[in-house]
């Protein structure tokens, strides 16, 4: 595999000597144990086929793990053994030493490249001819059989660093059985759940597979260092996208122009309607971008809590004129009068007493007052001055950012803390929800103030955003495995 | 933090609304611009200005950016011409009586120290998408104005309220400058043209100590620097005049040349008091206005998301190939069968030993003539012997939790070509389900036999 250049300047020799021999390990045994499961979880690839029907994979499939275009490992998913006696029948043909066994091996990729018998075969032994460690797959929740044997045997005529890994597909438990078995062929044997691993456990398995080979160990500890800088920048987006939701909703407005005399009770549930869609847009959109982050945009959602809109919301009529309430209208014509009103008392040398700016004033409010509905009718180069509007929004009920809060943070915790090959749907399930301890009093205090804030018709600066993203931060890196 | 601009965040709002950029090209950019990493507002910029050619023509920013140059030129216009007409107003002197200077002090001392606290507290409450504050700037007007006379620029770029304040605050300080250069050159003009007589009266019981003590207070900033633009109490107390007096007496006359000094007082009271004061007032809103820029650019849907993409390392896992589609061939026609027959000629263990074929016949009262061995521990030889040694109908037992490979396919093809006696396969679950296959274990088995499409093969359940 071709690498890209993506750095500026020269590359440290460490790095020089990591992109020339980058570990590789192929992920192997047979059919339908969990092969594409592993690779899934180990990959953060939610694209991997995973099926209960065998077979699935094809051909071989290369995972490389970059950082900005710089190698550092590659997992291959391969096919299952298919053929794995013939093989061996074949491989054991000619009658030779340790030392020419994984020659021996090359000679019948080489010979059988082209034949459909041994396509599968070919698939997954190139990558470990080609200098990949191997990783081999079994069920760890069914018995052990004989028939896995040829395969371990071909394994260990090619020669390369070799680990097993136990999966435990079901509930039943054959994992000693394996286990003595494996030790015979493997010198590493481990216990690891696709569906079900969190970062610490993979991040031992990688500290079992750094074991393989000597010269291997610095790239893949690297490469356990960047997934925990991964899961950080992923855990600070998400609080980001979060932060920035709640902001958004709890500021939410909509309105539209009112053209009858009086606003009828449907008009009103129509705008209420359309904020509460919105507003489940916006939280939808934003559940959406936390999949994306942490690669599990196909992920799909159960939501039981549809509901969670249904809480009152008042819509109030407005009217403007170039944008201004009758009362900061009022408020403005009043300045204006008393500043006018201040001229004439400068003009008398103070002689008036300052009674021109208070009748100024007083005119200019009151003119404002009385004469706004008026003024609102007047149309200047054909249109209105004034501007009548129905608005719902923002959402008071002092609940609702708590609620909005939870499903967002549960949903963003499911996600981050599901393995890819878990393709589950996330139950939102309402009680689970709410029952989870997330936010304790000092935290919801805190959370309070912010939410005051952003129900203001204030825009939220940088520093306010960035306060609260550091809380919802600090909540999702205690319940995000990292 | 550098300075922003409202076009490049216009023209970034419209590029994060119709642009998509791979994170590998925008990490790329970031790699090509290591300096700049930990400065958003400077990296943007460059991230703009590298993809500002794929913006559609006419670019609203460009139309909106000139549209705002011709408005600001005309109203900065407009406020210097107010000015210069306000302060020959102010100055206008018909020889009866002096100038009185209350009325130039006025305008360039008291009125701008009374409006200051107006923008300062508007900058406090721009963040207000409405602010009322901002409503009374005389900006905020003319540019209402403007915008109601021209149907174009109501259709010009959404901008955030905040900058639209903040703006209009900048703005504002920039036609107040311009009001008072032109009251300022309407000073220096007037002074300059004509022989003006300067003094000073007032309704109220001021004294000249007490007038003086003002003046000396207002003129500090200047005093050390600029000695002759303070009023000394000799020229306080000579240019004072009475209405009742008749505006000039003999000794003003005499002191003229004294009550022209008036003007260096003004000058220095309208440089510090009125543009200075805008200057500093400028300074301030272009601060604000230049982080509301900042902060409305980080706020546009998608740039927080660019910016970690250009600054953050990308580290990627997954697989830059597609897998190929795998097709489930449906097959139909699979004759699975009950557990009713009892005996088979011949009974063969795929990858199981005998004895566990004879547990297995034993459970399910199964009798047999013959029982072999085939796959698992086998040779291929050994399994083309047992496919020589079947007689009969047989019964072929599978593990049901081992999917069928090609292994045992080739097998059951050695098998069928052997006989022509129905061949039962019996896919068999583990001991803690009671050897029941699992539903989707037989399902499994039921596909892949059935593409096989041979009828002497059934499948028993």
């Amino acid at each position: 595999m071709g690498e890209e250049d993506w750095s500026v300047g020269k590359e440290s020799d460490q790095d020089e000597e990591m992109s020339r021999d980058y570990p590789r390990f192929a992920v192997v045994g047979h059919p339908n144990k969990g092969k594409s499961s592993i690779v899934s979880t180990l990959a953060l690839d939610e694209s991997v086929h995973i099926s209960s029907t065998p077979g699935t994979t094809t051909s071989q499939r290369a995972f490389p793990l970059k950082i900005d275009g710089k190698l550092l490992y590659e997992l291959y998913d391969t096919p299952g053994f298919q053929r794995a006696r013939e093989v061996l029948e074949w491989l054991k043909r000619e009658d030779i030493g340790a030392d020419q066994k994984t020659g021996r091996v090359k000679l019948f990729v080489d010979t059988f490249r082209n034949d459909p018998r041994f396509h599968d075969e070919i698939e997954l032994l190139s990558p470990i001819l080609g200098g990949a460690g191997i990783i081999y797959v079994v069920d760890g929740s069914k018995p052990y059989g004989v028939e896995y044997e040829a395969e371990m045997e071909i394994l260990r005529w090619c020669g390369q660093p070799s680990m097993a890994l136990i999966n435990l597909i079901d509930e039943t438990d054959h994992v000693e059985e394996w286990k003595r078995a494996l030790g015979h062929y493997f010198r590493l044997v481990r216990v690891f759940s696709p569906m079900e691993a969190n970062f610490s456990q993979h991040r031992v398995l990688f500290e079992a597979i750094a074991q393989l080979k000597e010269e291997w160990t610095a790239s893949v500890n690297h490469s356990m260092e960047l997934f925990a800088l991964y899961r950080r920048q992923n855990i600070s987006q998400s609080a980001e996208l979060i932060a920035s939701l709640l902001a958004g909703v709890l500021s939410h407005k909509v309105s539209q122009p009112i053209t009858s005399e009086a606003v009828s009770e449907q008009e009103r549930t129509q705008l209420s309607e359309r904020y509460k869609k919105e507003i489940r847009a916006l939280e939808e959109q934003a559940m959406r971008k936390i999949a994306a982050l942490w690669s599990h945009s196909e992920i799909e959602k159960e939501d039981s809590l549809n509901h969670f809109l249904d809480v009152d919301l008042f819509s109030k009529e407005s009217e403007s004129i170039f944008g201004l309430s009758k009362k900061e209208l009022a408020t403005m014509a009043s300045v204006a009068g008393g500043a006018t009103g201040a001229g004439v008392d400068l003009m008398l040398g103070g002689s008036s007493m300052m009674l021109g700016a208070l009748i100024g004033g007083l005119v200019g409010g009151a003119g404002a007052m009385f004469g706004f509905d008026e003024a609102a009718q007047i149309k200047v180069l054909g249109q209105k001055l004034g501007s009548r509007r129905l608005e719902a929004g923002p959402m008071k009920n002092p609940n609702f950012p708590y609620i909005l809060l939870r499903r967002v943070l549960y949903y963003a915790i499911e996600v981050a803390n599901r393995p890819h090959a878990n393709r589950k749907k996330i139950q939102m399930d309402q009680e689970r929800i709410l029952s989870c301890e997330w936010i304790d009093g000092k935290t919801k205090r805190s959370l309070e103030a912010f939410h005051y804030r952003f129900r203001q018709d204030v825009a939220v600066d940088e520093k306010q955003l960035e306060g609260y993203r550091d809380l919802i931060q600090s909540i999702l890196m205690e319940h995000i495995s990292n | 933090m550098s300075k922003a601009d409202l076009k490049t965040y216009i023209e970034l709002d419209e590029l994060m609304r119709t642009l998509t950029t791979t994170h590998e090209a925008n990490r790329r950019f970031g790699l090509a611009h290591p300096k700049l990493i930990g400065d958003p507002m400077r990296l943007l910029g460059l991230w703009v200005a590298k993809q500002r050619h794929l913006l559609q023509a006419p670019k609203a920013s460009e139309h909106f950016e000139s549209m705002l140059s011709q408005v600001t030129a005309l109203l900065l216009l407009l406020a210097v011409v107010l000015g210069f007409f306000t302060g020959a107003g102010l100055l206008q002197y018909h020889g009866d009586r002096p100038i009185n200077v209350l009325y130039f002090f006025g305008a360039v001392f008291v009125l701008p120290m009374a409006t200051m606290p107006l923008p300062l507290i508007a900058m406090w409450r721009a963040g207000r998408s409405e602010s009322m504050l901002v409503h009374l700037l005389p900006a905020y007007w003319m540019e209402q104005i403007v915008r109601f006379a021209r149907r174009d620029m109501q259709m010009m770029p959404k901008i955030a309220p905040l900058v639209v304040n903040r703006m209009m605050i900048k703005r504002s300080q920039e036609l107040g400058a311009a009001f008072y250069l032109g009251l300022l050159v309407a000073l220096i003009g007037m002074v300059a043209s004509r022989d003006i007589a300067f003094g000073w009266n007032s309704t109220l019981q001021i004294t000249s100590e007490e007038f003086h003590r003002f003046t000396s207070a207002v003129a500090i900033p200047w005093k050390a620097c600029v000695p002759q633009a303070v009023p000394s109490f000799e020229l306080i107390e000579k240019s004072r005049y009475f209405r009742l007096g008749g505006g000039l007496d003999e000794q003003m006359i005499r002191d003229a040349a004294l009550l022209g000094e008036w003007w260096k007082f003004l000058a220095m009271t309208t440089l510090v008091y009125a543009l200075l004061t805008r200057l500093v007032l400028f300074v301030l809103a272009s601060f604000g206005y230049s982080r509301a820029i900042y902060g409305s650019m980080l706020a546009i849907d998608g740039v927080r998301e660019l910016l970690h993409q250009i600054q953050e390392p990308l580290i990627k896992t997954q697989s830059p190939t597609t897998e190929e589609p795998f097709v489930i061939i449906d097959a139909e026609g699979m004759n699975i069968v009950d557990a009713s027959q009892l005996h088979y000629q011949t009974v063969i263990g795929w990858a199981l030993d005998k004895d566990t074929v004879a547990l297995y016949n034993e459970r399910e009262g199964i009798t047999a003539s013959i029982v072999l061995e085939a796959g698992g521990l086998q040779s291929l030889e050994d399994d083309r012997k047992a496919t020589e040694d079947v007689s009969g109908n047989i019964l072929l037992y599978v593990k049901s939790w081992e999917p069928p490979t090609m292994d045992f396919i080739d097998f059951l093809d050695m098998l069928c070509a052997h006989t022509k006696e129905s061949i039962t396969i019996y896919p068999v679950g583990i001991a803690q389900r009671g050897y029941r296959a699992a539903e989707a274990e037989f399902d499994v088995w039921a596909k892949r036999i059935g593409v096989l499409a041979k009828s002497q093969i059934r499948m028993k359940r």
